[in-house]
C-alpha cells in the first residue's frame, strides 16, 4: 500500500501533465456518456448536454477535489504558487525589493540584537549539566560578600555539594609561555575543581590534592587551556613537562583541558589553573580567599535542602577558617553572614551584568521595528490586494477555493519573508560585531563569540514564520471574506478612499514610530549631557600609557619599586613638550565600588552610611597632572614609603561625609577590609573629580601614596602624561621604558578617547535607538506616503468625475492633504502617552534629564505632524494634475 | 428518502465503490450507476465525491485503470479492482458486517 502510493507520488510529480491530460480526458468522457446515456433515454441533444451539464455541476471544481487527494498534491501546489509569487514579483519588482529590504532591516536587527544577548547573557558553560554547579556565596546584610578563606573547603566537603573546592578567578599575572608573553588569566584551584566541572584534560593529568594541600604552599604546576596549547604551544604533544613562567614563578605544565573549556570567566576565558599559594603567596599565617567555593550537587539533593544545611553549619565553618587575629567588630560582621547557593551553570561575566537591561531594552526596540515593519508591508499588501480584486474575483468566480487563494498569499509572503531572512544573517552578524565594539576593552581580550548558533537560528526562523504571517494576517483575511461580486463591483466604484482598515495601520506606525523616536531622543540627549558634564578633571592634552611587566623583567619588590618610580617618572618628566606626569593604578577612571568599604574616625564604630567607593594609588604630582584641586593640606609624596606612617589624601565629599566643616587634615581614620582594618592619616583634602562619569560627581575618594600600597596588589600603575606632543611623548615613553627593561608600554591613548569609552552602555543604547528609530519614522514615512499614493491612484476616476463637473484642482490635493496630516495627528496623540510609559523603563539609563522631558516630546510630536504634511505633498500634486478626460477614459 | 439520497455514510463509500466493482470493470459513471442499482438508488453518489475517491483508491492500490471503449464506442477510463482491492473488500466487508450486526444489536435492546 505504502508502495503503490510512492509510486503515485512520483507519477504524479514526474508526468503531472500527463497525469493532469488524463484526468481532464476522464472527465470530458463522463460528460460524454452522460450525453449517451440522457439521449438513450429519449432526451432531446441539446437538452441532454444541458442536464449532463448541471449532473456534473461544475467540473473545475471536480478537478480540484481530485488533485487535492493526489499524492504530493502538497508539493505539487506550492511550485505552482511558487511559481506563481515569482511571476508576480517580477512583475512589481520594486514592491518586492522594498519589502525584502524592510524585513532584511527589521529581521536582521533583531537577529543582531538577539546574537548580542545570545553571546553574553544567555549562553552556559560548555560542561555537563551546568545547572548543578553551585557556589556558596555568603551574603550579609550590606549585600554580596564573596570572598571566604579557602580553607573553608575543607569544612564542607562531606556537605551536599560533591566535588567541593575552591576557586579563585581571573587574574591578569604576567606569563612567558613557549618564550611569548601573553595577557591571559590565571586561575587558582583546589584539587576537585576539574571533577566539579565535569570535565578531565586531554593530556596529562589535572591538579591533585597532592599539588594543592588546603593548608600550606601549593606546587608549581600548571594546567592549560585548549586554546592555549594549539596558539602558543602549537598543539606540541610534548607539552608536558615544560616550563613556563606566571607572575615570574616557573612552573610546570602538567595537563592540558579539552577543547572549549575556559573556566567560569565567560568574558575571557581562563588559560592557566594552578593551586593556590604556588605563583602568588599568600600573606603570612593567613589562607587565601577564594572568589568561589563551589561543587555539584549531589543526586537527589535539592536546592533548598542543600542551601538548608550549609545555613546550619555555616557558622561552625566560619569559626574553623577564620583567621584568631582578626578584629572582633568584623569577625561578628561575617558570622552574621547567611550563605546562599548561586548556580554558576552561565559562569561569571561582567559584561552581562552590565549589558542585560540594555539589552533587553534595544531587543524590545528592535521588536517594535519588526512590527512596525510588519504593519507597513501588511498596509502595501493590502493595497496591492486591491489592485489585484479583479484577479481575485475572476478566480473565485472561476470556482478557484478561498482556500487555495489564501494559501497562495502565505506563499507569497512566506517568500518574500524568506527572502528577508537569508538577507537579514549576514547584515545581523555585521551589526551585532559592530556594537561590539562598543563594549570597553579589558586587559584582556574577549572571547566573545557571535557566530550564531542553534538558538539564533531558531530564533530568526521563527522570527520569519511570524512576520509572515503577521504581514498575511490582514490581506489575507480581506481576500477570503469578499464575496466575487462585491469584488468585481468594488472595482469598478468610483470612491474609494485608504479606507478604514489603512488608515488603522497608519496610525498605529506613527504612533510606535513616535514611542521609539521619543526614547531614541531621550537616551541621545542624555548621552550627550554625560559626555559634556562637569568632569572635574582636565582631560585635554592628557594621555595614559598602560604598562604591563615584561615577563623576564626584574621581579617585583618593595625596594624596587621605591628605586624604579621615582627615576621613571623624572625621565618622561623631561621629554620634550611634558608639562607634568604622574603614577596612578586606575585613573582615568578611578575604581569605584557602588557598594563601598565603611569608613571611621580611628578608633569610632563603623556606621553602615559612612562609605568611601573610589579608591586609587598615586605618584605625587597626580593632582596638577589631572587638573585636581588640593584644597588643604599637601599632596603625597616620594618619601610616603613603606617606611613611614600610611598616609591618604581624601576627596572634598569623603572629608565633608566624616566631618561636616571638611576640616581633617591630620587626623587618622580607619577603613574596613579584608583581612585587616587599614589605618590612614589624612595630609590633604582634594577637589571632587569625577574620573568620566558625571554620574558620580560625588565620589568619596581616597588616593594612597603608591609606595605605601603593598606588592600584593601588583598591577602596574599607568603613566598619565600631560604633554602639547602626544606623538613625542609616545615614543619617549616607549624607549625610557625600554631602557629600563622591567615593563613595556601595552597601550598608550588620549584621556579623552578614553573617558569616551565610559559611558559604553549608554552609548550603544543611544546609538540602536538612534538608528532604529530613524528607520522607523523612514517606515511610517513610507507607509503613509504610500498609502496616499496609492489612495490617489485608486481615486482617479472620482476625482475626475469632480473635477468634470467644475471641482477646483487645489480642493482635490486639499483632500489629500488632510487625510496624511489626520493620520499622523491620530498617531501622535496615541503613540505620546505610549512613549511616555516606555520612557519611563530607560530611567535607570538616563542622566541630566527627565523621562517627560517636554521638549523631546513636543519635537517629536511636530516631527511626525511635519512628516504628514510631506507625505501627502506628492500625492497632492498628483490628485491637481489629474486630467478629467484621461482620467474618465481610463476604464 | 431526498436526504438518504445525499448523504452517503462517512467510510461507506469507499466500500460501496470496492462492491461495484467486484462484478467486472467499470468506468467513472458506471460504478455511479450501479451503486445506484445494487443500493435499489438509496444512494447517490456525487461526481465530487465520487472520482476523488475513485483516484484515491486508485493511489493506494487498491484499483487500477485502463483506457478502453465503452460500451456505445466511446474512449472511458475504466476502474478494476486489484488483488489487494479484492483483499481490501473482504477486510471491510467483515468489518461492516460486525459493525451492522453490532448496531442492530444495540438498536434492538
Amino acid at each position: 500500500m505504502a508502495l503503490s502510493r510512492w509510486r503515485a507520488f512520483w507519477r504524479n510529480l514526474r508526468y503531472r501533465d500527463q497525469v493532469e491530460r488524463d484526468l481532464d480526458d476522464e472527465m470530458r468522457s463522463t460528460l460524454d456518456l452522460l450525453i449517451d446515456e440522457k439521449i438513450a433515454a429519449g432526451v432531446d441533444p441539446r437538452e441532454a448536454r444541458r442536464r449532463a451539464m448541471i449532473e456534473l455541476n461544475r467540473i473545475e471544481p471536480i478537478k480540484e477535489q481530485v488533485r487535492d487527494i493526489r499524492a504530493g498534491m502538497l508539493i505539487d501546489t506550492l511550485i505552482q504558487d511558487v511559481t506563481y509569487a515569482w511571476r508576480h514579483m517580477r512583475r512589481a519588482p520594486a514592491f518586492a525589493l522594498a519589502a525584502i529590504l524592510t524585513l532584511a532591516v527589521g529581521i536582521g536587527a533583531n537577529t543582531a540584537m538577539f546574537t548580542m544577548l545570545n553571546a553574553i547573557v544567555l549562553k552556559r558553560l560548555p560542561i555537563a549539566e551546568a545547572d548543578k554547579l553551585l557556589a556558596v556565596v555568603p551574603i550579609n546584610s550590606r549585600g554580596t560578600n564573596r570572598t571566604t578563606p579557602m580553607s573553608a573547603v575543607a569544612e564542607l566537603r562531606d556537605g551536599p555539594l560533591d566535588h567541593f573546592c575552591a576557586y579563585l578567578g581571573g587574574l591578569v599575572l604576567p606569563v612567558l609561555a613557549n618564550d611569548t608573553p601573553l595577557q591571559t588569566l590565571t586561575t587558582f584551584v583546589t584539587s576537585e575543581c576539574f571533577n566539579a566541572f565535569g570535565i578531565a584534560p586531554i593530556m596529562g593529568r589535572g591538579i591533585t590534592e597532592a599539588d594543592a594541600p588546603i593548608l600550606g604552599a601549593g606546587a608549581h604546576v600548571a594546567v592549560i587551556s585548549h586554546r592555549l596549547w594549539t596558539t602558543t604551544y602549537h598543539s606540541d604533544p610534548s607539552v608536558l613537562g615544560q616550563s613556563m613562567l606566571v607572575n615570574n614563578v616557573p612552573v610546570t605544565i602538567v595537563g592540558v583541558l579539552p577543547m572549549g573549556f575556559i573556566g567560569l570567566e565567560f568574558d575571557t576565558g581562563v588559560d592557566i589553573f594552578t593551586p593556590f599559594d604556588a605563583v602568588l603567596p599568600a600573606a603570612r599565617g593567613r589562607r587565601q580567599l577564594a572568589s568561589y567555593l563551589l561543587g555539584r550537587l549531589r543526586p537527589g539533593v535539592t536546592v533548598e535542602a542543600a542551601t538548608a544545611e550549609i545555613e546550619a553549619r555555616w557558622p561552625a565553618v566560619l569559626e574553623a577558617v577564620l583567621p584568631a587575629n582578626m578584629a572582633p567588630t568584623e569577625r561578628t560582621q561575617l558570622m552574621d553572614s547567611k550563605p546562599r547557593l548561586m548556580s554558576l551553570g552561565t559562569g561569571i561575566s561582567r559584561l552581562r551584568e552590565r549589558y542585560s537591561q540594555p539589552l533587553m531594552l534595544i531587543l524590545g526596540l528592535t521588536g517594535l521595528l519588526l512590527i512596525l515593519a510588519c504593519i507597513n508591508l501588511g498596509g502595501l499588501l493590502l493595497s496591492r490586494l486591491n489592485a489585484r480584486s479583479a484577479e481575485l474575483a475572476v478566480r473565485l468566480a472561476l470556482g478557484g477555493s478561498r482556500l487555495r487563494i489564501a494559501q497562495q498569499m502565505l506563499v507569497e509572503n512566506g517568500m518574500l519573508s524568506l527572502a528577508g531572512t537569508l538577507l537579514a544573517m549576514p547584515v545581523a552578524y555585521v551589526t551585532a560585531v559592530t556594537l561590539a565594539s562598543f563594549m570597553p576593552p579589558i586587559n584582556v581580550p574577549y572571547t566573545i563569540s557571535f557566530v550564531p548558533d542553534a538558538r539564533v537560528f531558531a530564533l530568526t526562523t521563527a522570527v520569519a514564520i511570524t512576520v509572515g504571517i503577521l504581514m498575511s494576517a490582514l490581506p489575507v483575511w480581506f481576500a477570503t471574506r469578499r464575496s466575487s461580486a462585491a469584488v468585481i463591483r468594488w472595482d469598478r466604484t468610483i470612491v474609494g478612499t485608504t479606507g478604514w482598515w489603512g488608515r488603522g495601520l497608519l496610525v498605529s506606525q506613527v504612533s510606535l514610530a513616535i514611542v521609539m523616536l521619543v526614547n531614541a531622543s531621550l537616551l541621545t540627549r542624555s548621552l550627550y549631557l554625560l559626555n559634556t558634564g562637569e568632569l572635574g578633571i582636565r582631560p585635554d592634552n592628557l594621555l595614559t600609557v598602560k604598562i604591563w611587566s615584561l615577563p623576564r623583567g626584574t621581579v617585583y619588590g618593595r625596594a624596587d619599586r621605591d628605586g624604579y618610580y621615582p627615576p621613571l617618572v623624572e625621565k618622561v618628566r623631561a621629554l620634550p613638550g611634558v608639562t607634568a606626569v604622574a603614577l596612578a593604578s586606575n585613573s582615568p577612571r578611578l575604581s569605584t565600588t557602588s557598594a563601598g568599604s565603611p569608613v571611621a574616625w580611628k578608633g569610632d564604630a563603623y556606621d553602615s552610611l559612612l562609605l568611601a567607593n573610589g579608591f586609587d594609588s598615586i605618584s605625587p604630582a597626580y593632582f596638577d597632572t589631572m587638573g585636581i584641586r588640593l584644597l588643604a593640606g599637601r599632596d603625597v609624596s616620594w618619601q610616603d614609603t613603606m617606611k613611614t606612617i600610611p598616609v591618604a589624601v581624601v576627596s572634598e565629599s569623603l572629608a565633608r561625609a566624616l566631618q561636616r566643616d571638611g576640616n581633617v587634615v591630620g587626623r587618622s581614620f580607619t577603613m574596613r577590609t579584608l583581612p585587616t582594618d587599614l589605618e590612614f592619616q589624612i595630609v590633604g583634602v582634594v577637589s571632587d573629580a569625577t574620573h568620566g562619569d558625571p554620574r558620580n560627581s560625588h565620589t568619596r575618594a581616597i588616593y594612597r601614596p603608591i609606595l605605601q600600597v603593598g606588592p600584593a596588589s601588583s598591577l602596574n600603575p599607568n603613566i598619565i602624561i600631560q604633554t602639547t606632543d602626544a606623538r613625542s611623548a609616545a615614543s619617549g615613553v616607549r624607549q625610557i621604558l625600554s631602557d629600563f627593561g622591567r615593563d613595556y608600554a601595552q597601550e598608550i591613548i588620549s584621556v579623552n578617547d578614553l573617558l569616551a569609552r565610559a559611558p559604553s552602555t549608554e552609548r550603544m543604547s543611544a546609538t540602536v535607538a538612534g538608528a532604529v528609530s530613524a528607520m522607523a519614522v523612514l517606515l511610517a514615512l513610507i507607509g503613509v506616503h504610500g498609502a496616499l499614493a496609492y489612495s490617489v491612484a485608486r481615486r482617479t476616476r472620482e476625482i475626475g468625475v469632480r473635477l468634470a463637473i467644475g471641482a477646483a484642482p487645489a480642493a482635490a490635493a486639499r483632500s489629500v492633504m488632510r487625510e496624511g496630516i489626520l493620520v499622523c495627528t491620530l498617531g501622535v496623540a496615541l503613540g505620546l502617552p505610549l512613549a511616555a510609559l516606555a520612557a519611563r523603563s530607560l530611567r535607570s539609563l538616563m542622566f541630566g534629564i527627565s523621562e517627560n522631558d517636554p521638549a523631546t516630546f513636543g519635537v517629536a510630536a511636530a516631527v511626525f505632524l511635519l512628516l504628514g504634511f510631506v507625505a501627502g505633498l506628492a500625492p497632492a500634486r498628483r490628485a491637481a494634475a489629474v486630467d478629467p478626460v484621461i482620467a474618465l477614459r481610463a476604464e | 428518502m431526498a436526504e438518504s439520497r445525499a448523504t452517503v455514510l462517512q467510510g461507506t463509500l469507499d466500500l460501496l465503490i470496492l462492491k461495484a466493482l467486484s462484478a467486472g470493470e467499470l468506468h467513472g459513471l458506471g460504478v455511479s450507476r450501479r451503486i445506484e442499482q445494487i443500493t435499489r438508488g438509496t444512494f447517490s453518489v456525487q461526481p465530487g465525491s465520487l472520482f476523488p475517491a475513485l483516484h484515491r483508491l486508485e493511489e493506494a492500490g487498491a484499483l487500477s485503470s485502463a483506457w478502453q471503449p465503452s460500451e456505445n464506442n466511446r474512449r472511458a477510463k475504466f476502474y478494476a479492482l486489484t488483488k489487494a482491492g479484492r483483499r481490501r473488500l473482504g477486510d471491510e466487508t467483515a468489518q461492516w458486517n460486525r459493525v451492522a450486526l453490532a448496531i442492530a444489536h444495540a438498536l434492538e435492546t
